[in-house]
């Protein structure tokens, strides 16, 4: 008979591999920890980006349930907008299906439930492989499935971050593709799928990055050409399957970055303290701080030494979490590996560095997961008769109770975090199209969420990107839909919905129908031709009476799905007629739907939604010629950028603004680091002011600016708390994302720029008292 | 498995669907504040001409904090009447829906005039933030 430690790790063992019972615990956690959202259920969250992400999903859902259209176009939002391009929306995920049947915002923290569940069977699932023991995996599973980001992001409306949840589905489907497991393959392209579709902005770059990792780990621990051989011939399979059954929002997310990028400097960083407080310390009882916002039981961590005994599989997630706490730390570390990631595309449009302990957890869990391996594995070893003496019995159990106490821990705090959530009243159902028309309000995005229960649209728009919006987008008109030329006749709507709108129109010369929204190239009319007003939507229409159906059939989002349902077609081929093998035979037929994608993209050309390159104020940045009213300043610096001219105003405007106005030239590749610095030094004793920026117009880096163009760089500073007296203006580059250090320069004499900046001019500050008095 | 262990499961599958159900349960049923009074026509028009009496105030800060970025100056200019919406709710005790519908009827009302606009800047967020 068995002694009964053993006996009892075998009981917990088994128990452990039951999925019904892992199931059940995982459920009673992740109910416990998402208690108080389930009891919020139903109301609205008053944050500012809640309203925002919030607002997509109920249009998504309004297009669903009272269309029953596909939740394409969003009328709702900045004017119209790309539901499927916006890659915050959510619309474009299975979980819409929820939200259809119980309510957007009742469906809610019932996904947040579910995404908990899956983020501890998926830990359990990847940890055990990797560690080799489900009863370590079980246990630590808890630490990375309850972590204090899921919380925060549910607090403040970001329930997309829930996606980083399956990562470890991704880094599992990963290692079983690689062995050859077309399971494992269908997990990553599903998971990515469906990351994708939930508007998963950090977790699809993220999660591809450590699926590369894994891949190498993956293929590193293989042993043997033909095994490594067959390997990379299953993760190729794998990659080529994701990216057709990724198509369907790809291809929209793509075009639509193409057409407006999102451009985003900064160097943000965070000191080796912050994070420790970040990771470990208990969040406040009222809800939000920075401390314990990706919360990790400390106590459980103290397992981790314990992996040393198997360092060879502690290894890699050691290696990882510390790289990913380097990343975290931004660039506060030197040298920055974030920056460095930054440079890489796609990357380079993150913003929060301290997400990378998101994963830092998971590496961090696995290796707590593998110190109560190692632990258990001695207890197993003990032999029968030194039981009772042996400590490692009792240093199994206490292991167990603080994994258990863990566990409460991460309760508490995801309870503790979630209640910042500012969740008010509903605002009412949407009313019915006959009983309170569309149209488009002003609008306020920070309180987007009313305007929709009131059918309006919010013309105000607080994207992260740059979304591409007509000007002449108006919250007041009469009506939303009318003739560009008064005088021309008449259009009276028949039918509104989010993805087709009907338009009698009665024309006594040719003449333009104007809609109230965003052109996008995926409008097409049953008559006349879509045309874009300055960025409105607008149908030439002959002379006559013509009924006008404009439709959203955007090639990208149609093609795209199709492309995707090809994918998993070709995936079912796979499984039937290829007996699940990942070879060379399945990458032939994985790649079809690319060729198909490709034949569509050949086939069917559409111009491009592109965002008009516009400085801050609204004015063009690209320009013939230097003004005349500009001053020629002709200084080329060490990387290919000019300085061609300057125009100043003599002095502040009548608010105590000065508007100045920079002209450049790149003529070759500059490093992304290089940014502009203004310097105004003022009379003696006077505080240094400045309006450095490291990025044009707030639209390009130098890196990224068209070449050999004249770029018109207009900015305003206020002089408000500024010393009277005469200021020089000193204008040079310098490397703003990178050592901060100067990038010097000749003038237009071909002298070098000795404090490697050039004075483009002088202006006054008049008098406090005197600059106050004039209206 | 032996009897023991699918009996187990099968209490396991029992316990998970429970949980699911509770979360549903929790979820369908909660309960949250009641709907206040609704604005009367009177009272929209009041609130519509009051928030826009606010607007070339609010509008003038905006220029200050962010001179020169017409998008930024719009969106301070939200949070500026947002926060007001917010206030004259809780003081009316009123839906703030009814308060942000009435600007709306306002803007829709009559001729919008600068320093007032009915428009928004197209959305060009800030390239940093830090």
């Amino acid at each position: 008979m068995m002694p009964p430690p053993r006996r009892l790790l075998r009981f917990a063992h088994r128990a452990a591999t039951l999925t019904s019972v892992r199931l059940a615990l995982f459920a009673a956690l992740a109910l416990a920890a998402a208690w108080r959202p389930l009891q919020q259920a139903g109301g609205m969250n008053d944050f500012r980006d809640a309203h925002l992400l919030h607002s997509y999903e109920d249009a998504g859902t309004r297009t669903v349930t009272h269309y029953g259209q596909l939740p394409l176009w969003n009328p709702w939002a900045c004017g119209g907008q790309y539901a499927l391009g916006s890659p915050q929306t959510r619309v474009a995920s299975p979980t819409l299906l929820v939200s259809a049947l119980l309510g957007a915002r009742t469906a809610e923290p019932l996904l947040l439930w579910a995404f908990l569940v899956l983020g501890m069977e998926g830990f359990f699932h990847y940890a055990r492989r990797r560690v080799g023991s489900a009863l370590g995996a079980l246990g630590a599973a808890p630490l990375f499935g309850l972590a204090g980001f899921t919380a925060l992001s549910w607090s403040i409306g970001w329930l997309n971050f829930a996606g980083f949840l399956l990562l470890p589905w991704l880094l599992w489907g990963t290692r079983r593709a690689a062995e050859g497991s077309l399971r494992g393959a269908a997990v990553v392209a599903g998971t990515f799928a469906v990351l994708l579709g939930f508007g998963g902005t950090y977790p699809v770059p993220m999660g591809a990055l450590f699926v590369a990792l894994e891949a190498g780990r993956t293929l590193h621990g293989l042993r043997g050409t033909p095994r490594r051989k067959a390997a990379l011939w299953a993760l190729g399979a794998t990659a080529v399957l994701t990216l057709g059954a990724c198509a369907f929002r790809l291809w929209p997310l793509v075009e639509t970055m193409r057409s407006a990028p999102r451009i985003m400097a900064g160097t943000p960083g965070n000191a080796a303290e912050e994070l420790a407080r970040m990771l470990l310390q208990m969040p406040a009882r009222s809800g939000y701080s920075d401390p314990g916002n990706f919360f990790l039981a400390p106590a459980v961590l103290a397992l981790v030494p314990l992996a040393a005994w198997a360092w060879r599989r502690a290894l890699y997630p050691a290696v990882l979490a510390a790289l990913c706490v380097w990343m975290a730390a931004g660039y506060a570390a030197a040298p920055s590996l974030f920056g460095a990631l930054r440079l890489l595309p796609i990357f380079g449009t993150l913003r929060y560095p301290e997400r990378f302990l998101v994963p830092a957890g998971l590496f961090l869990a696995e290796l707590v997961a593998l110190g109560l391996a190692v632990l258990l594995v001695r207890v197993w070893r003990v032999p029968a008769a030194r039981t009772g003496t042996s400590w490692w019995p009792t240093a199994a159990a206490v292991a167990c109770v603080v994994i258990a106490v863990g566990w409460g821990f991460q309760v508490r705090a995801f309870d503790r975090l979630s209640r910042w959530s500012q969740v008010v009243p509903s605002p009412g159902p949407v009313p019915e199209e006959a009983e309170r028309p569309f149209a488009q309000a002003r609008g306020n995005r920070w309180a987007q969420g009313y305007f929709l229960a009131l059918n309006r649209g919010s013309i105000a728009c607080g994207e992260a990107w740059p979304v591409p919006m007509s000007e002449r987008l108006r919250g007041d008109l009469p009506q939303e839909e009318y003739l560009e030329d008064a005088s021309a006749g008449s259009a009276r709507r028949v039918e509104w919905t989010p993805n087709r709108v009907t338009v009698d129109v009665t024309a006594t010369r040719p003449t333009v129908l104007l809609v109230n929204q965003n052109w996008h190239p995926g409008w097409k009319s049953s008559e006349g031709q879509v045309v874009s007003q300055d960025g409105l939507l607008g149908v030439r229409v002959a002379e006559g009476t013509h009924r006008v159906v404009l439709r959203f059939l955007p090639r990208s989002g149609l093609g795209g799905a199709g492309v995707s349902a090809l994918a998993w077609l070709g995936l079912g081929f796979v499984a039937w007629r290829l007996r699940g093998r990942l070879g060379p035979a399945a990458i032939g037929v994985a790649t079809v739907p690319l060729v198909v994608w490709g034949v569509l993209l050949a086939t069917s050309p559409e111009p491009l939604a592109r965002a008009a390159p516009l400085n801050a104020d609204g004015s063009p940045m690209r320009v013939a010629s230097l003004p005349p009213t500009a001053k020629p300043v002709g200084a080329r610096f060490d990387v290919p950028v000019e300085l061609v001219g300057a125009e100043l105003p003599s002095a502040p405007d009548a608010e105590g603004l000065l508007h100045l106005v920079l002209y450049w030239r790149v003529t070759g590749p500059v490093p992304r680091s290089a940014g502009i610095f203004v310097h105004f030094p003022g009379p003696p004793g006077s505080k240094r002011k400045n309006a450095d920026h490291p990025v044009l117009g707030g639209t390009y880096f130098f890196a990224e600016a068209p070449r050999d163009t004249l770029l018109r760089d207009a900015f305003s500073v206020s002089t408000k708390d500024w010393d009277a007296g005469e200021r020089k203006v000193l204008v040079g580059l310098w490397h703003a994302g990178g050592d901060g250090s100067r990038i010097g320069g000749r003038g237009a004499d071909g002298e070098p720029l000795t404090p490697s900046h050039v004075e483009v001019g002088t202006l006054t500050v008049p008098p406090k008292a005197q600059s106050e008095e004039t209206p | 498995m032996g009897a023991r262990w699918r009996r187990t499961a099968q209490v396991g599958w029992l316990a998970f669907a429970l949980c699911g159900a509770t979360a549903v349960v929790r979820a369908s049923t909660a309960e949250l504040p009641p709907r206040e009074r609704a604005l009367s026509a009177a009272e929209r028009e009041q609130v519509g001409r009051a928030a826009a009496s606010q607007e070339p105030e609010w509008r003038r800060k905006s220029r200050q904090s962010f001179p020169g970025d017409r998008w930024s100056q719009d969106d301070d200019f939200g949070a500026s009447e947002r926060q007001w919406a917010l206030d004259e709710a809780r003081r009316r005790r009123v839906p703030v829906t009814d308060v942000l519908g009435a600007i709306d009827e306002e803007l829709h009302g009559q001729p919008v005039l600068p320093p007032r606009k009915a428009t928004a800047s197209p959305c060009k967020p800030r390239p940093f933030y830090d």
